[in-house]
Parts: C-alpha cells; sequence; structure tokens
C-alpha cells in the first residue's frame, strides 16, 4: 500500500516532461572509497558494478536544481542541489517534497550508506558494507554482502541472499528476510517478522508483531525468538535442530503432521536433537509449530 | 430593629461602631442592618456549598484516575517500585526508564513535527503497543512478585523502550551510521 501510494507520487512528479529533469553525474571513486547518499524522497535503485567510478542518472524534480557529487568528512556524498530559496527550510528539516527517480551506479564493494525519508531503495549486486536509515521509505536488499543494517519508521524491509550480519529494525515495518547463512539481529515493535532460509543464527524480536520463522539454525548455532504480544508460527524440521518452544500465557499448539494433538493448556515444547537451537519465548501470545516447508504449501498447514 | 440579632453575634467592627453610637446617644443616621445582614448571609449560606463542591471535585478525580489506571492497565507507581525493589536489574531498568523516556517522548515529538501526520499515527500506534505490552508485564509481575522470570522479561523490555525511542529520534532527523565490519 505504502510502496503504491509512493509510485503514484512519483508518477505525478515525473509523469509530466515539464515536472521533470533528466541527470547524468559521474565521478571516479578510490578503491574502497565510502560512499553516503542523502536524498529525501523519491526512488533510489543502487546497483553494483566492476566499474571504478559512480554514476547516478535518471529524473529529478524541477524543484530541484540538480544534483551534487562532493567529497564530504571522507566520504563521496550524492545529493539533491536544493534552490536557494529552499536551504533554510532543508535547515529547518521542512524541505520541499520534491522527488527523484535515479539509478545510481558504483563499484560493488563500496561502503554505502544512505539517507531517506520516503519513496523506494533498491540495493542490488553489492558485496561491502551497506546501510540505510529511513523514515517511511520501503527498502528492498538483494546480493550477498559482508554486512547489512537498516534501520526505519514505519517502511517495510525486504532482505534476500546472505550476509555475514543481517541488522534490520523498525518500528511498525514489515521485515522479511530471505537468507543463506548469517547472523540475524531483526526487530520491530509491531511490525510482522518472515525469515526464511537456512544456516541461520541470532535474534528476532517484536513486540506485537507476527513471526514466522520457516527454515534450519545453523550447525551449534542458536536462533532465538521472542515477542510480548507477538504470535509466532515455526516450520522447521525437527531432525535438523532441537526446539525449545516456551509460552508464558499462551499456548503451544503442535501441527506436526506426525504427532498427535498436545493438551489444549500445553505451554512448552521441546523436539529434535540436530546441532543448532531454535528457542522461541513469548509472553503472551500462542505459537504454532509446524513440520518443514517440503511437508506442503503454507496455505494448507 | 426588633429583628435584629442578638448584638454578641455581630461581627467585632460593627459591635464598636454600635457602642461608638449608643455613647454618642444617638441613632445611627441610616439603617445599618441590610448592610450587615449582606455581609453575614452569604458567608453562612455559601461554605456548605462550598465544601459539597470540593468533596464531590475530589471523588470526581479520584474516580476519573481511577477509570485512567483500569483503561490503560497501568500499576500504580509506588506498587511497582515495592516489587522491583527486590530485583536489582529490575529496579535499575525502572529507574532508567523513569529517568529517560519522558525525555525521550518529548524529542521523538519534536522531530515528528516535520514529517506527515500518517507518519505520526504510525509512531504513535506502535508507541501504544509498546506501553500496552509494559502494562500488562508491570501487571502480571505485581500480580505474581516472585517471578524471576517476569522480572527479567520486564527489565529488557524497559531497555528496549529506551533504545526504540532513542532510535527513532535519530531515524526520524537522518542520523545514523555505516554498521562496522566485524559483526
Amino acid at each position: 500500500m505504502r510502496r503504491l501510494q509512493a509510485a503514484t507520487v512519483l508518477c505525478l512528479l515525473l509523469a509530466s516532461p515539464a515536472a521533470s529533469r533528466t541527470v547524468d553525474e559521474s565521478v571516479t571513486l578510490e578503491p574502497g572509497e565510502p560512499v553516503r547518499i542523502d536524498i529525501a524522497f523519491g526512488e533510489l535503485k543502487i546497483v553494483g558494478t566492476d566499474q571504478a567510478r559512480l554514476r547516478a542518472h535518471g529524473e529529478i524534480d524541477e524543484g530541484l536544481s540538480g544534483l551534487r557529487l562532493a567529497r564530504d568528512g571522507g566520504a563521496l556524498e550524492v545529493r539533491t542541489k536544493l534552490p536557494f530559496r529552499s536551504w533554510l527550510r532543508r535547515l529547518r528539516h521542512d524541505e520541499p517534497r520534491a522527488a527523484v527517480q535515479l539509478t545510481i551506479e558504483l563499484p560493488r564493494h563500496t561502503p554505502l550508506f544512505v539517507v531517506t525519508r520516503e519513496g523506494l531503495v533498491d540495493v542490488q549486486e553489492l558485496s561491502g558494507r551497506l546501510g540505510v536509515v529511513t523514515v517511511a521509505a520501503d527498502v528492498e536488499i538483494r546480493g550477498a554482502l559482508e554486512s547489512v543494517a537498516v534501520e526505519s519508521v514505519s517502511g517495510d524491509i525486504e532482505l534476500r541472499g546472505g550476509a555475514e550480519r543481517w541488522s534490520a529494525h523498525s518500528l511498525s515495518g514489515d521485515v522479511r528476510l530471505w537468507g543463506d547463512g548469517g547472523g540475524l539481529a531483526l526487530e520491530t515493535v509491531d511490525g510482522a517478522i518472515e525469515v526464511r532460509g537456512a544456516n541461520l543464527k541470532g535474534r528476532l524480536r517484536t513486540v506485537s508483531g507476527t513471526v514466522l520463522f520457516e527454515g534450519d539454525v545453523a550447525n551449534d548455532g542458536l536462533l532465538e525468538i521472542d515477542t510480548e504480544a507477538g504470535p509466532i508460527e515455526v516450520r522447521a524440521d525437527t531432525r535438523a535442530q532441537r526446539i525449545d518452544l516456551l509460552t508464558d500465557r499462551g499456548r503451544v499448539v503442535d501441527r506436526r503432521p506426525d504427532v498427535e494433538a498436545p493438551l489444549p493448556d500445553q505451554r512448552s515444547l521441546l523436539a529434535g536433537d540436530g546441532g543448532g537451537t531454535l528457542r522461541v519465548r513469548t509472553f503472551s501470545a500462542s505459537i504454532i509449530m509446524q513440520g518443514p516447508a517440503s511437508e506442503g504449501p503454507p496455505s494448507q498447514r | 430593629m426588633s429583628d435584629r440579632p442578638d448584638e454578641t453575634e455581630l461581627p467585632h467592627d460593627l459591635q464598636a461602631a454600635l457602642q461608638h453610637a449608643s455613647e454618642r446617644g444617638s441613632e445611627p443616621g441610616r439603617d445599618l442592618w441590610p448592610a450587615i445582614e449582606v455581609q453575614l448571609r452569604p458567608r453562612a449560606a455559601r461554605r456548605p456549598f462550598a465544601i459539597a463542591a470540593s468533596i464531590l471535585l475530589a471523588l470526581l478525580l479520584g474516580l476519573s484516575w481511577r477509570l485512567v489506571q483500569s483503561s490503560t492497565g497501568a500499576v500504580p507507581s509506588d506498587e511497582l517500585a515495592a516489587v522491583a525493589s527486590s530485583d536489582t536489574e529490575l529496579f535499575e531498568a525502572l529507574t532508567r526508564h523513569r529517568a529517560e523516556s519522558e525525555r525521550l517522548l518529548r524529542l521523538v515529538d519534536q522531530a515528528l513535527a516535520s514529517h506527515p501526520q500518517q507518519v505520526g499515527s504510525e509512531v504513535r500506534n506502535s508507541l501504544d503497543a509498546m506501553q500496552a505490552a509494559l502494562a500488562k508485564l508491570e501487571q502480571a509481575l505485581v500480580e505474581e512478585p516472585g517471578a524471576p522470570q517476569l522480572a527479567s522479561r520486564l527489565a529488557g523490555l524497559y531497555e528496549q523502550h529506551l533504545r526504540v525511542l532513542e532510535g527513532l529520534d535519530g531515524r526520524l532527523q537522518g542520523r545514523g551510521s555505516l554498521p562496522r565490519s566485524d559483526p
């Protein structure tokens, strides 16, 4: 829904040739030179390449006077240039809602930091460290990265691929991860958390959002899921890991096909003896234990 | 002058004036009673109303506070502090939370002023959800003060609440940094 709203705003801003202008700027980067992208509104597609330069091209709102690529504080900074009359508004964090639709290409291993307010951040093919801070933009990251840290207020976060460390915090946005290995630190207040993958460890924590975990814990690793009031669904193979579920005020529902129905007031479940441990705790919510995904489509479980 | 009350019931200054007039051997130049009556009657008549109104107001305030407490599930702070005092981790977390949360909430409110209303309402909904979870845990702990898991969980949630508020202020103002390379 939020993405639809952002797309509508972008279409309105960029559909008419009179409302936008084309930009194409580039600069050569030193190996390993960090980049900071600070653009408040719009759609940013960021792509890793084998080139040694950063190139930013696309459309910007006519209310902006151009793009600024300049070195500042040990990093190359990409910003939109505001007309002189709007500088005071930027200082007051009240800049005009002038959107962009940009593709930014840069060397794959560039350490990158993105700050934005609304719209969409789509990152592909990067392999270094990545940090994104946003208020309401949706964030999509695909690739095999060294580490990823995303912080949002209400934007959704979608992570696909591998990283040594995934960190994503959102207040009300949803966090979804399809991961192959890595340490997780995913946290929301009332946004949902969904994790699908193998060889995972770390922690998923929410206050009242729902949690779905489907996959396997790393061998000898520990994956903890903790909620206050958010219901939890686990789809995991007990032959591949040790499962330890406990709810204080809710109940555990065991829906594995080869297990008899548990007592209605069951509050804990211990199963499996594999190398990794999945430990699930909740104060007042229920926990549903399912078999692994291969046992049938999710809609029937 | 037969409907006048006994002179000992009159205020001291009026008694003196009457005494002075009788000593001069003359009646006052005008009938003093209407002015005296005006001064005497309202005081006697107003006091019961004032007392009744004060009692009613106090009852209403008390009832309102009870209603607020029951609707939010909030535990009286002294009761919670008494329970928390037996657990060092929880007591420290509670103390930090009380010292910091109001200040951080004010910063968040200030930062929200430069964002669209929709962002503000989403933030407030989430913070309400967190406050409800805190109230639920506080209530559970007061009902079951010896439960160490509850105390530890509540201490963790106080810390998370402060962390969320600090992070929120930073995000709303566009602050942040690259993740460290060592995970």
